[in-house]
């Protein structure tokens, strides 16, 4: 019987040219998104690996120098990006695709895409994640709002009844019914993604990135789910389908485009950021609170001499102005790592407020773990700097540990390093941590999206089972 | 008096009586039904939390921009006791003062690396009504004689977060919330009436059904263009501390552009009643319609401007700027030869008896100012070329902004409040200018080895941000204004005539 009536209602809604088109054009909509956001992705790994080998040529062939000189040279590093953000492009437009690596100071990433885009990339990105979270839930709206008040208005659910069918088979036909047009335009656009993906990434790709692409398809068919439920439910409260439709489409306003603004809102105010002025001016005071660069090096100096027992600082075996340039740089690198830690705590704070505004509206829930699929979220962003991060102290500490090696010279400053110097840095290289990382920075959507799931499963079946005949 | 003009049967005199009748007796439906009345209450909160939020972002630009002038002022002001304390230890001592290698004196030491001032662009004039684009770009920057791309770098303003989601502002209600309040009135303009068989008894007196369509949306648009307006700028004289009489002309074209914009909606909804469907149908195609223009279009002509015209990889910029760098780093010396060939006012060494002073190739702040410029000039048509490439994509969108309403209201919203790119790219180039300036005060000090006193620290170039003209912001909004009503004239009156061919009965 179940399948009697999604049968029913499957011919029916296929045989609707509203919804034909309306299919048509979603289908069309996710393909070119997810068709460039796979040429995006495939641009912009090439230039990624290009340019981690020229910043690495750059490295090995900068000439002689003191070490300290090529600290400050630095290095640069590129935010590398997974496969799966050619779906979701999350933070990544908000935030910077470049760190610079240099002696003394971490510094934040540059170069924010959005930036160097047109003011009209305010209303949303065509990407295959905006199609999924927004117009799908829209389609699902318009292929249910009448399932039950369309019947009702038509009379023909006082006869469906009067046949003795069970309301909870009738639910769940109506829901399958609902599904199966939606499964018509979502399978063969999964492959296409899927298909993409296997070509031009390689098989050693391929099984870091399956998990997390069978776990974001999941999310999605929740979610898909969960709107499905809700429809259904409101479709059998409803006085009328006209009154249904307003309220899924308001219901749809809301959760596609009003939550999120409320919920960065009350995120934004329940953990306020400092601005980059005071972020700057709380770290340089920091800093400051050392003393000036001759008095630091008078200060290692006394202290040396009295470890050493001597008397006359050219007896020491290590010149004092290296100690205190190595001891200088571990010392700012603590403070620049608490300040940091500071900030992007706040930001990590702010993501748990904004998850938790998928109490109201299930969208924000399937947002975060998507980008957090995609590895497009604050905390992928956050693992790359740190690791970037590690990266600079490394290189800059090796640097360092050789001007001591030099000994009690005066001539520290003019000792130059050559290519095998250079080299003794091995290249930087990053690898994203896995699902089960990524999965739980995003643990409050994950529990919001469930409950969401039981709560319909729940609540449908309870109100169809009351639905008013007439 | 007009009893007897009725009875006179002037046709057109009837006519307005009439229309003006329908207007009267809709105000009365309309004002009776309470959810009329919730749904007002609901817009003037959704405006009022959204003038809040605005004003909220226009108090945190001026928040920074304190913080901001705060630091330069202390920054400057160490600077300046330290040099003080330097002449007056030196006139004790009765010696004159060297130039000195580096210290508060060095003019590098100032003007590169300790007392850079700020360029700082004050809140847009009507701030608190649109966020516009003023939460991606930096209100100031820290401008140093150094190469423009150090301090030109865009250091994280607002929380990522906020970004994605997008801001809750006047401009947003305007463009996205009062659309669907519009078109929620209009859905079943007449289709309700037909439904209800209350459209026959109508017709059935001498009145068209054109002027009852006119009539009723007259009513329901003098409800919704006064409460957008009166509320908008309620929550704008609210949430400004200081009112400024140059907000008048912009607040009035505010008051135009979302008149136009409302009335384009009610063309529309004017239209889609035009074809005689039922009211469930219109709804339909009008939430069709609104996601087509708010969502799809705008998406669409996003992809096709990043996609026709994509701006130059960013990381192959840096890596071209680090090759120049390091290229200019190994010139050396021929490198300042280069430099005092393009300015020989500077190659007039003032002491002949310092070993730096043939060269300049041991000083460091020469060979940095040399450096700069070379990298400068060098990456010069590569920057071009990300410009280039913006303004082909912005070009683009303007020229296919057209096909939305939503995103011609924006750009006028945007421009009108000053919250734009426009009013952004006039503030870029007054940077540049002070940045010429600034470079213009420093490198003839570091060529002629001239340190700075402490009078010289009050006379430092100042930043001050010139307004827009008025005339330039009209010359902007004029053509997408005009558009938006030409685009509102075409489809009401096409609405409009459709309504003579309107199935009554079926």
């Amino acid at each position: 019987m179940i399948v009697r009536i999604a049968r029913k209602e499957f011919t029916e809604m296929i045989r609707d040219g509203r919804f034909r088109l309306a299919g048509a054009i979603v289908f069309a909509l996710l393909v070119v998104a997810l068709l460039t956001g796979w040429k995006r992705h495939v641009d912009v790994s090439r230039q990624h690996a290009v340019a981690l080998q020229t910043q690495r040529d750059l490295w090995l062939s900068q000439g002689a120098k003191n070490p300290h000189s090529a600290a400050h040279y630095g290095y640069y590093v590129f935010k590398p990006k997974l496969a799966l953000s050619a779906l979701d492009q999350g933070l990544d437009p908000y935030l910077g695709v470049s760190l610079f690596l240099e002696a003394h100071k971490q510094n934040t990433a540059n170069y924010r895409p959005i930036e160097e885009a047109t003011p009209v990339q305010r209303f949303g990105e065509l990407t295959a994640a905006a199609t999924l979270q927004g117009l799908i839930p829209l389609l699902i709206v318009l292929l249910a709002y009448a399932a039950f008040a369309g019947e009702r208005e038509q009379r023909t659910l006082r006869q469906l009844l009067s046949l003795g069918m069970d309301r909870k088979d009738l639910a769940l036909g109506k829901a399958l019914g609902v599904a199966s047009p939606l499964l018509l335009l979502l399978i063969p656009a999964t492959a296409i993604g899927v298909v993409a993906m296997a070509l031009h990434s390689g098989a050693q790709s391929i099984t870091m990135d399956l998990p997390r692409l069978a776990m974001m398809v999941a999310v999605y068919i929740v979610y898909f789910a969960v709107f499905i439920g809700l429809v259904l439910i409101v479709s059998a409260l409803a006085p009328s389908s006209r009154t249904a439709l307003v309220i899924l489409l308001g219901f749809w306003f809301f959760n596609c485009l009003v939550a999120a603004r409320i919920a960065s809102d009350a995120a934004k105010s329940a953990h306020p950021a400092p601005s980059a002025i005071q972020f700057n001016q709380g770290i340089a005071k920091e800093a400051k609170g050392h003393g000036e660069w001759d008095d630091q090096v008078k200060a290692v100096k006394a202290r040396l001499m009295t470890q050493h027992n001597v008397t006359d600082a050219k007896l020491l075996p290590v010149n004092p102005e290296a100690v205190a340039l190595d001891e200088g740089e571990r010392r700012d690198a603590l403070i620049y790592e608490k300040h940091f830690n500071r900030l992007n705590d706040i930001y990590q704070s702010q993501h748990r407020v904004y998850q938790s505004g998928a109490i109201f509206a299930p969208m924000l829930a399937v947002q975060s773990l998507s980008m957090g699929l995609s590895g497009t979220d604050f905390a992928q962003h956050r693992h790359f700097n740190e690791a970037a991060e590690r990266y600079r102290r490394a290189l800059v500490n090796m640097l360092n540990q050789e001007i001591i090696a030099q000994g009690n010279s005066e001539l520290i400053w003019d000792f130059k390093g050559d290519r095998g110097l250079w080299e003794k840095a091995a290249p930087f290289s990053y690898t994203a941590p896995g699902l089960g990382w990524a999965l739980g920075n995003h643990a409050p959507s994950l529990a919001l999206l469930a409950l969401w799931l039981v709560a319909v499963a729940i609540v449908t079946p309870l109100v169809v089972a009351r639905v008013k005949v007439d | 008096m007009t009893n007897q003009k009725w009875k006179m049967g002037n046709g057109k005199w009837e006519m307005e009586i009439m229309v003006a009748r329908i207007i009267k007796h809709e105000w009365r439906n309309l004002t009776a039904d309470r959810t009329a009345w919730v749904t007002l209450l609901l817009f003037a909160l959704v405006i009022g939390y959204a003038s809040f939020k605005g004003q909220a972002w226009a108090r945190h630009q001026e928040i920074t921009l304190a913080q901001m002038r705060q630091d330069e002022d202390e920054r400057l002001g160490a600077i300046r006791k330290l040099i003080a304390e330097e002449e007056r230890k030196a006139t004790e001592e009765g010696k004159p003062l060297a130039y000195p290698t580096w210290g508060p004196r060095h003019p590098a030491y100032i003007g590169i690396y300790r007392g850079q001032r700020y360029a700082a662009l004050p809140p847009a004039p009507l701030a608190s009504l649109a966020v516009g684009q003023t939460d991606i770009y930096p209100n100031h920057f820290k401008v140093s004689a150094g190469l423009k791309e150090s301090f030109l770098i865009a250091q994280e303003t607002e929380s990522p977060f906020k970004l994605l989601a997008g801001q809750f502002d006047p401009a947003f209600v305007i463009i996205y919330f009062y659309p669907l309040l519009i078109l929620a009135l209009t859905f079943n303009l007449v289709a309700a009436e037909k439904e209800d068989g209350t459209l026959r008894m109508l017709l059935s007196n001498r009145v068209r059904l054109r002027n009852i369509v006119l009539g009723k949306v007259a009513a329901r648009a003098l409800i919704i263009f006064s409460s957008a307006i009166i509320f908008t700028l309620a929550g704008f004289a609210l949430s400004s501390e200081a009112f400024e009489g140059g907000a008048i002309p912009r607040l009035l074209l505010w008051v135009c552009a979302v008149t136009f914009y409302g009335a384009f909606w009610f063309a529309l909804g004017v239209a889609a009643n035009a074809f005689g469907k039922s009211a469930a149908t219109n709804s339909l195609a009008l939430a069709a319609c609104y996601l087509a223009f708010v969502v799809v279009i705008p998406s669409l002509v996003n992809l096709g401007a990043t996609t026709l015209y994509p701006v130059p990889s960013r990381i192959e910029f840096v890596n071209a700027m680090r090759a120049e760098t390091q290229e200019a780093n190994r010139q050396g010396s021929q490198l300042l030869a280069r430099y005092f060939e393009d300015h020989p006012e500077l190659a007039k060494p003032q002491d002949t008896t310092s070993p730096f002073s043939k060269t300049g190739e041991d000083d460091f702040a020469m060979l940095s100012m040399a450096k700069d410029e070379l990298v400068a000039r060098r990456m010069k048509p590569l920057l071009d070329r990300f410009d280039a490439q913006l303004n082909y994509q912005n070009r683009l969108v303007n020229r296919f902004r057209y096909l939305s309403p939503a995103i011609l209201m924006q750009s006028l919203l945007y421009d009108i409040t000053g919250a734009g790119v426009d009013r952004y790219q006039y503030f870029l180039r007054q940077v540049d200018e002070y940045h010429q300036s600034w470079r213009r005060y420093f490198s003839p000090r570091i060529f002629e080895k001239r340190a700075l006193s402490s009078g010289d620290l009050a006379g430092l170039p100042l930043f001050q941000f010139a307004e827009e003209s008025g005339a330039a912001v009209i010359k902007r909004v004029l053509w997408p204004g005009l558009a938006m009503a030409l685009l509102t004239a075409l489809i009401g009156y096409a609405g409009l005539r459709a309504y003579r061919r309107f199935p009554i009965v079926g």
